[in-house]
């Protein structure tokens, strides 16, 4: 379906329009569609998946870590393990670390598997097209203008939703938002790197201690520069494939009174810059230094760096570090959580505070409702939490969760004509639950 | 407190010990003996014989798993209880349509008017002529799980029905439920019904699943919280090794010790000592238990899956309204 506006009009008009295509918006523009809304999903790649498929290749949060793995995520991000199962690509592997069972995928025909369901659910989508401004009236977002490759676009909508991870649409729509590094740390930026021809076998006769060990001598001798100690290497659909989540950017910086951070164009210029660099090192450390990898050679750098928090908006709600570690429900949840508060923060290692064993934080709907913007959502890691909170609860398997109760929602919203303030929540629950989304702990 | 809703009244959950999840140690004539004359297990006495087996063995509580109008008889199932001392959890709920004569009222009845039925049981008493009219006599017996059933993979119209009434009456009391499939089919869509109808699934009990003993079905299953019960162990053919016992030790390697209960279900004459037939009711503690040992499960395994899962998934939750 031909979605740009023709010569004769400059703007084109949607019910639900979302802006970015991660687990995210993907999910929610998946849901909006199914739920009968005529839907946009808007990329700045060439390609759907947002992180999911420029940056990793592990679904995580499907699953609670501890002693049983309860499955805490369903609906939609099924369909997608689904699809990518279809094409043999995608495989169970218990976390490095311990945050429970991760589903590794071959992210390139995890791009397809997006573009099926996508279409599949009958939503339009539109790449190559970049949020540049929110016109806002009365409260209320009316278009976004895009920049395309024929230059601006404007996109009339009913209800849209933010999940372009940095709350970009928030931002420009003036919805308040909290910077993340400004008040509370930030988590830090990675460039992720895939390597072929590893001899797996070899590669598993070192421990994850041993490895951990090896990386810092390696740093402590001063022959490797690694600022990060305890990166980590996983094998993946794809045999003596093996991809790494190893280097470590800094995410902002605060001089000449002026602060940055990842949404900062010479600071994400530099950064890109610097994760290939180091991605580079710690390849010729571990080409050096680690069982299996003598042979083996660079396949691909993440096609973006990855960007774990920027901006998130201020909410209905804010999820907060304590309302994580008690597992809080909440009368409107719309996803759960059980993965730990994860911090890549500054310094060589990583910090981990696990909820109670086997159970669940809620995700509100109130997270997700941006304040002082009418016919709005965020879905994604732009919503609105703490920096702890948001270290739990932002993996891809609960940014799905978002994606689809903020679709649904949007599609609810606007078939009933109602702000996402007003929406009955006992409807939303019910078109989640029969859609198979997980709202509540056994 | 939690607690287990018995034939002769509510026990402390931490005082059910040693449990069955899913028995038959009664069953009246009925169209469902009419239709397998070997169900037919009339005898209190010879009943007896079995339960009291049971209790020598460390037995304590047994549930049934006869719903109304299938040949239950909780006259009968107190009358047991009396005498051997076992606790006994009587089900309301409805059992498949084939268990039941054409025409029968439960295909005509209404969703409410159904959860009414089984709320009553829960609540006042249940009846003692099962259901089976002109009128109904409450007994002081009150039914203490809801049973429902598929018969394939995705659940009819009826079958559904009987789980939304079931979701009411757990709603409404805070009771379990235990469901049957057939030859362990249909868990997933069962549980997807049990979601969408609010039933925390830490209470729901599917029965019989070892019929299709596939880990990475079971451990799919498992994943979403809900109970499992195994209760085939005894009628796997001698020789070929037992898929329940392999599914029970994998299933407690994988993590899921918590979600695992076992039964008899010996439901026809030929298994039960009291009616001349074998292994006999005691079968799962006498014989079962010392082979799951030796299949490396630990003492802690064990009183797991005897005592305290069914004492929490059989506990009564708080109702809701």
């Amino acid at each position: 379906m031909d979605v740009f506006p023709s010569s004769s009009s400059d703007s084109i008009e949607f019910d639900v329009v979302v802006a970015g295509s991660g687990s995210a918006g993907a999910t929610a523009a998946i849901a909006a569609a199914r739920t009968g809304a005529k839907t946009l999903l808007i990329e700045r790649f060439g390609f759907l998946g947002g992180t999911s498929t420029a940056v990793l290749d592990t679904f995580y949060g499907f699953y609670t870590p501890g002693l049983r793995s309860l499955k805490v995520v369903g609906g939609i991000a099924d369909d997608v393990v689904k699809g990518l199962g279809e094409y043999g690509a995608c495989m169970e592997r218990p976390n490095t670390y311990g945050a429970g069972t991760g589903v590794t995928y071959n992210s390139e025909y995890l791009k397809v598997v997006w573009e099926r369901l996508v279409q599949e659910a009958g939503a339009a989508v539109l790449l190559y097209a970049w949020v540049q401004e929110a016109a806002v009236s009365a409260g209320k977002i009316v278009s976004l203008t895009v920049a395309t490759k024929q230059g601006l676009c404007k996109i009339i909508g009913k209800c849209f939703i933010d999940a372009t991870g940095d709350a970009d649409v928030s931002y420009f729509a003036g919805a308040p938002c909290e910077i993340a590094g400004e008040h509370e740390p930030a988590q830090m930026l990675t460039t992720t790197f895939k390597v072929v021809n590893v001899d797996v076998a070899q590669r598993k006769s070192v421990s994850k201690q041993e490895f951990h060990q090896r990386m810092a001598a390696a740093a402590e001798s001063g022959r490797f520069q690694l600022p990060r100690r305890e990166g980590s290497d996983h094998v993946t659909p794809i045999k003596s494939m093996m991809a790494t989540n190893m280097t470590r950017v800094q995410s902002f910086e605060s001089s000449g009174g002026k602060f940055r951070n990842a949404t900062d164009p010479d600071l994400l210029t530099r950064a890109e810059i610097e994760g290939r660099r180091q991605a580079l090192e710690y390849l010729r450390f571990l080409k050096a230094e680690i069982p299996g990898y003598a042979g083996s050679e660079l396949v691909a750098f993440g096609t973006s760096i990855g960007v774990r928090e920027t901006r998130r908006v201020h909410g209905e709600l804010r999820v907060t570090k304590q309302d994580v570690l008690t597992a809080r429900q909440f009368d409107d949840q719309v996803g759960l959580c059980g993965a730990p508060i994860e911090d890549h923060h500054e310094g060589s290692d990583t910090k981990w505070q696990y909820l109670p064993d086997g159970q669940c934080v809620g995700i509100p709907l109130r997270s997700l409702i941006p304040q002082k913007i009418e016919n709005l959502f965020v879905a994604g890691r732009c919503f609105s939490a703490t920096h702890d909170a948001h270290a739990s609860i932002r993996s891809m398997a609960q940014c799905m969760a978002m994606g689809q109760a903020a679709g649904t929602a949007a599609a609810l919203c606007v078939r009933l004509k109602r702000a996402p303030r007003e929406l009955d929540f006992a409807l939303l629950r019910d078109a989640l639950l029969k859609a198979g989304a997980i709202l509540s702990t056994p | 407190m939690p607690f287990l809703r018995t034939v002769l009244g509510d026990i402390d959950a931490t005082q059910a010990g040693i449990c069955y999840a899913h028995e038959h140690l009664i069953i009246d004539p009925s169209f469902t003996t009419y239709l397998y004359p070997d169900f037919l297990l009339d005898s209190v006495e010879r009943a007896c014989v079995d339960v009291a087996d049971f209790y020598a063995a460390g037995g304590r509580t047994l549930v049934d798993s006869m719903p109304c109008g299938g040949g239950r008889n909780v006259v009968k199932l107190a009358e047991i209880s009396r005498r051997t001392g076992a606790n006994i959890v009587c089900p309301t709920g409805l059992h498949l349509t084939k268990y039941y004569a054409p025409g029968h009222w439960g295909e005509r009845i209404t969703v409410d008017e159904l959860a009414t039925l089984f709320v009553a049981d829960i609540e006042q008493g249940i009846d003692a002529a099962d259901y089976n009219g002109p009128e109904i006599s409450r007994t002081a017996h009150k039914a203490g799980v809801i049973k429902v059933a598929t018969g394939q993979k995705n659940p009819r119209a009826h079958e559904r029905k009987v789980i939304e009434a079931a979701a009411i009456a757990h709603h409404q009391t805070g009771a379990p439920i235990l469901t049957h499939t057939e030859q362990g089919a249909g868990a997933l869509e069962q549980l997807q019904l049990f979601r969408e109808l609010g039933v925390p699934l830490a209470h729901v009990v599917i029965s019989h699943t070892d019929r299709a003993p596939d880990p990475a079905y079971h451990r799919e299953i498992l994943s979403t919280g809900v109970l499992l019960e195994y209760d085939s162990a005894f009628r796997w053919p001698a020789g070929d090794g037992n898929p329940t016992l392999d599914l029970v030790v994998a299933m407690v390697k994988a993590g899921f010790g918590s979600q695992i209960v076992l039964g008899m279900d010996a439901a026809r004459r030929k298994y039960w000592k009291g009616y001349d037939g074998k292994p006999g009711l005691a079968f799962l503690l006498r014989e079962f238990v010392p082979r799951l040992k030796e299949a490396a499960l630990t003492s802690a395994d064990i009183e797991k899956i005897f005592v305290s899962n069914p004492a929490s998934c059989y506990s009564f939750t708080a109702p809701k309204n």
